[in-house]
């Protein structure tokens, strides 16, 4: 379109009018600038204007130095709507405010909604939610029930269920439903009604791992009491935590976990976790419980005493909304079992159970690996029992003896028949599982806490002294001085020779 | 019997408010100087208007400055006192504004102000070209119009009186002749199509066209010109010259091209009238309006 313009300049310069057309005087002029002209008289001097170029030139002139006008006074602002007076800053502050809340409300719950629209989730609040009158005292049943949708806690849940299982596990089950008992009978006397009973129950179903450990293969052996805080994946603590550190007992290849140092340990917990140094640094408690038992999360009073708090709870717990504080993803009673004793077993459980651990190598650390590090407690950590809880024994072999206290500092023989067969070498107890070994190959085992013996023949061609135990739900490793490996997938009934 | 005055008492008594409300009996004006002043106004811009549609005119013109003018060129002191107290400085300033230099710019006043005093007789009695100011718009721009049209004028003159020195100083004795090669004329059917599309054009439009494209005024004082902010006029020029490429288009189709040989004719001619727009404008403008453009 570049070319209209300059045809437009010609014909317009053609159209201009000559000196003989009469312009408008300086009086219409003005009142043309000032805009006081009658329309018929303006559009006059402007087709005037379009045609005579020294007119155009005369206003062009004087308009440009014509005085601008006065700005005018405002008499009244201008009228708001309604509805923009309230947009004032306080009202925005006071939204912001808001906006701020909301927001952080949502990122602290998100996490919650999320564990618990997971499908063990939601099968724990289908059965919480189909026996709504049971919610104060829940029936074994219903525990198990809940026990298979939840996580690491309610995995430990009492097994009454289980009675049916085998023999052997029944056994096993026994014993660590004694155990489970004397843990769950401590808090329960801390707490007064069904919904302490409940969370005590919890919390005690979680305490023993070798009642968790023997439950089932699939049962998390690892576990600790870290309360979970917002800054903590609680997706990973409460879904995966588990599931990640479950052992394969049936993968025999496994290498045994690193058997930590008293030294080496301190330093692991200086480097790990400074929490955790701090806690290990407590000194005993008065009460005779466990120390470890403070890392447990405590349960908020409030909660717990008025009836209107406890149906609250009851309903949170019904809908899946758990605290997180009061859902512990590790266990307390991975620190808390008084079977493991020594300080040796608790930096092992503490070390497994640090979240860096976990998500850094959760595969490896199975259930034989942490009953590796359990075995500490058979001689070299037995100084520091009084650290464990009271009501389990303590292990050592001293001299070839095997010793057994029972918190008191008293040591007593555990086995005096054995004095005259076999010299002790290696004891390894869970509970009131011990595992122990001597010279010859000679191997026994009791289930009672050493109230009972079985002796326990590793096969025809064992020799050597018993250097080493490491015993998990079932399966048992043993190694002995002449370099053998036997290994038990059923509690000790059958032996194999993997290595020598 | 009747209670209501006659029209020409009506006319004496609306006459005698006029008079009242221009304040000029404190500039020594008389109701019976004033009353001619008025029908003198109304002869000028209103002759065939009813007494009732004079009346009507001049309520709306500036009664108290016409006064002042009008005593003004009677020669009463007390108005020359006031004129000068509100307008000397001001008729500096504006014509300041106009030349952009001082000299000029006083110049352009002192011979301003000694036409509004009268400097030449006409029988026996001054003539101020304040008798000439006729109330439609405020004195002061009454005064920077004058001073517009007297500044134009001025430079005109000066155009066409170039002296032979000057002439020589710009080198016309070394300019080339005309060329013999008649330049082909436009087509006339191309000047017809765009002297049809142009008349189908407003006034206001041509003005802006006008403006913008003869005067190469800026869109600002374009604006300030037809009293529309510059944006409208941006907007309106790129309207009006699609609209006119597309009546010429049209034009030249209806005058026997078809819509290539349209587009051809339109494009081709540009090269001539591209000289001949060059000479034309340099014809018809005043090198001192040039030199203003450059300051705005």
């Amino acid at each position: 379109m570049a070319e209209l313009p300059n045809l437009l300049r010609q014909r317009l310069a053609a159209t201009e009018t000559g000196e003989t057309q009469a312009h408008p005087d300086a009086d219409t002029l003005t009142a043309y600038m000032e805009q006081s002209l009658a329309p018929a008289e303006s559009k006059t001097v402007v087709a005037h204007l379009a045609a005579c170029e020294p007119c155009r030139e005369v206003v062009a002139l004087s308009q440009a130095v014509m005085t601008q006008p006065e700005t005018q006074t405002v008499l009244a602002p201008a009228p708001v709507a309604r509805w923009r007076k309230l947009f004032t800053p306080v009202f925005g502050a006071a939204a912001s405010v808001a906006a701020m809340a909301v927001i952080a409300f949502m990122v602290l719950q998100l996490p919650q909604k999320n564990q618990q629209q997971g499908p063990a989730g939601a099968t724990t609040n289908s059965a919480a939610t189909n026996n709504p009158a049971n919610l104060p005292a829940p029936q074994p049943a219903q525990e198990t029930q809940q026990a298979k949708g939840d996580s690491a806690v309610d995995q430990a849940a009492p097994a009454e269920p289980k009675a049916a299982a085998p023999t052997q596990q029944a056994d096993a089950l026994s014993s660590a439903r004694s155990d489970l008992a004397t843990s769950a009978k401590e808090t329960e006397a801390r707490l007064e009604d069904s919904g302490r009973a409940r969370a005590a129950k919890k919390l005690a179903s979680a305490a023993p791992t070798t009642a968790a450990a023997m439950q089932s293969a699939n049962s998390p052996v690892v576990a600790a009491a870290l309360p979970k805080k917002d800054y903590i994946n609680t997706n990973f603590f409460s879904s995966s935590s588990s599931e990640n550190i479950v052992p394969d007992t049936r993968t025999t290849n496994l290498p045994p976990a690193p058997v930590p140092q008293l030294g080496a340990t301190n330093s692991a917990f200086n480097t790990a976790n400074n929490k955790i140094a701090i806690f290990a640094d407590l000194p005993a408690n008065p009460a005779g419980n466990s120390n470890v038992r403070l890392l447990a999360p405590p349960l908020p009073p409030e909660h717990l005493g008025c009836p209107v708090c406890k149906i609250m709870q009851s309903t949170a717990h019904t809908l899946g909304f758990h605290s997180p504080v009061k859902t512990p993803a590790l266990r307390a009673g991975a620190l808390s079992s008084s079977a493991l004793g020594g300080p040796g077993m608790f930096s092992g459980a503490i070390e497994k159970s640090q979240p860096a651990e976990l998500s850094a190598a959760p595969a490896r650390a199975d259930a034989d690996s942490f009953a590796a590090s359990s075995s500490l407690s058979g001689s070299a950590m037995a100084p520091s029992a009084h650290r464990s809880d009271s009501a389990a024994p303590i292990w050592k072999v001293v001299d070839g003896k095997l010793m057994k206290s029972s918190g008191q500092s008293q040591w007593e023989d555990a086995y005096p028949v054995a004095s005259a067969i076999m010299e002790f070498s290696f004891v390894n107890a869970r509970g009131n599982d011990v595992w122990a070994g001597g010279s010859h190959a000679s191997l026994i085992h009791s289930r009672d806490g050493g109230q009972t013996w079985d002796t326990v023949k590793l096969g025809d061609n064992a020799s050597g002294a018993i250097v080493s135990i490491i015993a998990g739900t079932m399966s048992v490793q043993v190694k002995t001085s002449d370099n053998q490996t036997w290994a038990s997938a059923d509690g000790g009934k059958t032996w194999n020779l993997r290595g020598q | 019997m009747s209670s209501g005055p006659r029209p020409a008492e009506a006319n004496a008594l609306s006459l005698k408010g006029l008079f009242e409300k221009s304040g000029g009996e404190r500039y020594g004006l008389t109701l019976q100087a004033f009353g001619v002043v008025l029908e003198q106004v109304a002869v000028k811009y209103v002759p065939q208007a009813s007494p009732q549609q004079k009346l009507e005119f001049w309520r709306d013109l500036k009664l108290e400055e016409l006064a002042l003018a009008r005593a003004c060129a009677a020669g009463h002191d007390a108005a020359w006192q006031a004129f000068l107290t509100r307008f000397r400085e001001k008729l500096y300033d504006i014509a300041r504004g106009i030349t952009k230099e001082d000299s000029s710019a006083r110049d352009l006043a002192d011979s301003l102000y000694a036409d509004l005093y009268g400097t030449s007789e006409k029988e026996g009695r001054r003539v101020s070209r304040l008798n000439f100011y006729m109330g439609r718009g405020s004195l002061e721009g009454w005064l920077r119009t004058v001073l517009a049209q007297e500044f134009v004028n001025r430079y005109r003159k000066t155009k066409r009186l170039v002296s032979l020195e000057e002439q020589a100083e710009e080198g016309v004795q070394f300019s080339a002749t005309p060329s013999s090669v008649p330049v082909s004329p436009l087509d006339s059917r191309l000047g017809a199509a765009l002297d049809e599309a142009l008349g189908l054009l407003s006034g206001e439009d041509r003005l802006v066209l006008a403006s913008y494209y003869l005067d190469d005024r800026t869109l600002t004082e374009i604006g300030r010109m037809v009293g529309v902010h510059e944006s409208t006029i941006s907007r309106r020029l790129e309207k009006l010259l699609k609209g006119l490429r597309k009546q010429v288009l049209a034009g030249l189709v209806s005058r026997g091209m078809n819509r290539a040989q349209a587009e051809e004719t339109l494009e081709a001619d540009v090269r001539y009238l591209q000289v001949d727009v060059t000479r034309k404008l340099q014809e018809n403008r005043p090198a001192a309006f040039q030199q203003d453009k450059g300051s705005d």
